[in-house]
């Protein structure tokens, strides 16, 4: 869930709740204070109507003049009682309306009072169907206020907090676009906003520190290549001088020859682990015209030469040229041409396709064990050859990758497969 | 022949004269910048040794004052850098040639002795070994004046061999030798025993004594 819809749901649901409750509240009330100026109102006309008719005491006929008034007044009852009782009794009450044809509400007020020694009970009502409607309008009126307090509440709530996030989601995106092995220090725009500038500095420290650190760890590699070449070296010469010995024993011999081979493939092992830190490392990077067919045939003739082996169907290819680094271009078809001599005996079996930008390097031989889905691993051998280190197509791997050509490995018909898309 | 090596791994320098003394070579070895370029005002050397990263400048200096002072010495650069931008600025300050440690002691025999044939004959060189005489310009082979045609590996491999006579060689100086720069090199010798084998029968043919040796399972020796 995004973080903008977290904070609007809780808002949306305390809306909702106060909606809910408010108007039936707001409607309750105001109905309240309403009725409650209503019955203020009856009382103060019933007081005045007492105070009124006491004024007129002294006329004899009263009592019929009361119940003319009864029969006159629309909203005035009054009839002689038995009892005087004291106080006022409010009432709501439904009176069928002749004219509207339907019973409306109306409030009433009932007291007593005593005229000539005769208690009459008074009645005085007064119709609710005004403050009724008054009551829905302001209702109406608030609800619709009130709805629209909230919505406009949420939907600047919503935009704001867009608003407010938009460093954030911006500082996200360029985290995400960001690679640590392209050199460049995290960019990000000030916003203003001390949180989101805390968390962009902080940001682009850690980054400059692991950009650091990697940058270390690849320069490590290298120059721990570079120091162990001089101790090879002379390692080497001193085995030179030794193999010269001419009081040398057979067995001697033997372990001379192992420490040489050994040395050897230390030597192997350690040029191509600082190839492999010098592509990384982008030493090679300019770039010129290349003709990969040429190459091809050269390298082709090359391990034809070693194995002595002339067969003249082994490349099938078109002219092409490519746009690349001459070195890294040649390391990949030497590696992938010698990968293809290395792993089988029948080097007439051999086959080089290059058609429309596609090399493929085609060699008999046994399907991997483990379906060859790691062959591209650094240290990865499927065969026990001594010399093998291992690297050879990682390092393939490695230039495909940096030079964004697409490589592929499949076995097929009894054949090992490699094709480069460049 | 005089060669000056110019190395601060004083272990490497040692090793590198002892190998080149036992043959007709005259070593002499400087371990720091201002050593060298003592050496290199006083005297004349045939070849120099050079290794681009020493303790108190670096050999492309070295080079420079070389080409400043108008010597005519062959130089190679001995580097564990192998990186190519020193190779290309070592070359063009005049360098003959480049080899990236670790090297085989009879790879940098063969270089020296390329050199020296190329500075010392001006062009015309010939290599001899008793009747076989072998011209480094035309490619040529010759047998008490007999042409004996070989492939080209097959002639790198004499080149080899005679430049280190009398030396025993390893399989894997010979294998690098033959593949070049590539830095994982065929893993069996198969090769080399085909080669190796064509080449003493393209010579026994033409009349030559067979000096080819094997030295228990170590290599081969060239010797008389």
């Amino acid at each position: 869930m995004r973080l903008l819809n977290v904070s609007l749901k809780s808002f949306l649901y305390y809306s909702m709740l106060l909606v809910l409750i408010g108007i039936p509240a707001s409607f309750l009330s105001i109905r309240a204070i309403s009725e409650k100026e209503i019955d203020n109102g009856l009382h103060r006309q019933q007081e005045e109507f007492v105070e009124h008719i006491k004024n007129f005491e002294y006329l004899e006929d009263i009592a019929v003049d009361l119940r003319v008034f009864d029969e006159l007044a629309y909203d005035q009852e009054i009839q002689p009682a038995d009892r005087y009782y004291e106080g006022e009794t409010f009432r709501t009450i439904a009176v069928y309306d002749s004219i509207d044809r339907e019973v409306n509400p109306y409030r009433e007020v009932t007291s007593y009072f005593v005229v000539r020694n005769q208690v009459y009970k008074l009645a005085i009502r007064t119709s609710l169907v005004e403050s009724k409607a008054l009551v829905i309008v302001i209702s109406i009126v608030q609800t619709i206020l009130m709805i629209l307090l909230l919505g406009g509440f949420l939907l600047i709530n919503s935009s704001l907090s867009k608003k407010i996030w938009n460093p954030f989601y911006k500082t996200l995106s360029k985290l995400k676009a960001y690679e640590l092995n392209k050199k460049e220090p995290f960019q990000y725009e000030d916003s203003n906003i001390a949180e989101f500038d805390d968390l962009n500095a902080a940001i682009r420290s850690l980054t400059n520190k692991n950009m650091e650190v990697f940058q270390q760890q690849k320069e490590f590699i290298e120059n721990a290549s570079h120091e162990l070449q001089t101790p090879l070296a002379i390692f080497q010469s001193k085995l030179d001088l030794l193999m010269q010995d001419e009081a040398l024993t057979e067995e001697q011999a033997a372990l001379v020859k192992d420490l040489i081979n050994t040395n050897q493939r230390l030597s192997k092992l350690n040029k191509s682990l600082l190839l492999l830190s010098k592509i990384e490392n982008e030493q090679f990077i300019d770039k010129e015209a290349i003709d990969v067919t040429q190459l091809l045939h050269d390298s082709i003739a090359h391990y034809q030469e070693l194995t002595g082996n002339g067969a003249t169907n082994i490349l099938q290819a078109s002219p092409y040229m490519l746009h690349g680094n001459k070195t890294l271009t040649d390391i990949l078809i030497n590696n992938l041409v010698r990968n293809a001599f290395q792993h089988t005996a029948q080097y007439d079996q051999i086959r080089i396709y290059l058609e429309n930008g596609i090399l493929s390097i085609e060699n008999p031989g046994e399907p991997f064990k483990e379906g060859g889905e790691r062959i591209f691993d650094r240290f990865y051998k499927e065969s026990n050859h001594k010399a093998s280190t291992g690297l050879g197509l990682a390092i393939v791997k490695k230039i495909c990758d940096l030079s964004g050509y697409t490589l592929t490995y499949i076995y097929r018909d009894g054949r090992h497969i490699f094709s480069v898309k460049f | 022949m005089k060669v000056l090596i110019v190395e601060d791994e004083t272990e490497l320098s040692q090793s590198i004269a002892k190998f080149l003394s036992s043959e007709a070579f005259i070593c002499e070895q400087a371990y720091t910048y201002d050593a060298a370029l003592d050496k290199i005002c006083m005297h004349d050397y045939d070849c120099i040794l050079l290794d681009i990263s020493l303790p108190d400048g670096t050999g492309l200096q070295l080079l420079e004052k070389l080409k400043a002072l108008k010597k005519n010495n062959g130089v190679i650069i001995v580097s564990a850098k192998n990186s190519i931008d020193d190779k290309i600025s070592g070359l063009n300050l005049g360098a003959d040639d480049y080899l990236a440690k670790p090297f085989h002691m009879a790879e940098l025999t063969a270089r020296v002795q390329a050199i020296v044939r190329r500075r010392n004959f001006n062009g015309s060189n010939i290599l001899e070994f008793n009747e076989i005489r072998i011209d480094t310009n035309a490619f040529t082979v010759h047998v008490s004046g007999k042409a004996v045609a070989l492939t080209r590996k097959e002639y790198e491999l004499l080149i080899f061999l005679i430049s280190n006579k009398n030396k025993v060689i390893s399989k894997n100086a010979i294998a690098e030798h033959l593949t070049g720069d590539a830095a994982e090199v065929m893993d069996n010798f198969d090769f080399i025993y085909a080669h190796m084998k064509n080449l003493k029968k393209k010579l026994a043919d033409a009349g030559s004594q067979d000096y080819i040796k094997t030295v228990y399972g170590l290599g081969y020796k060239f010797t008389a």
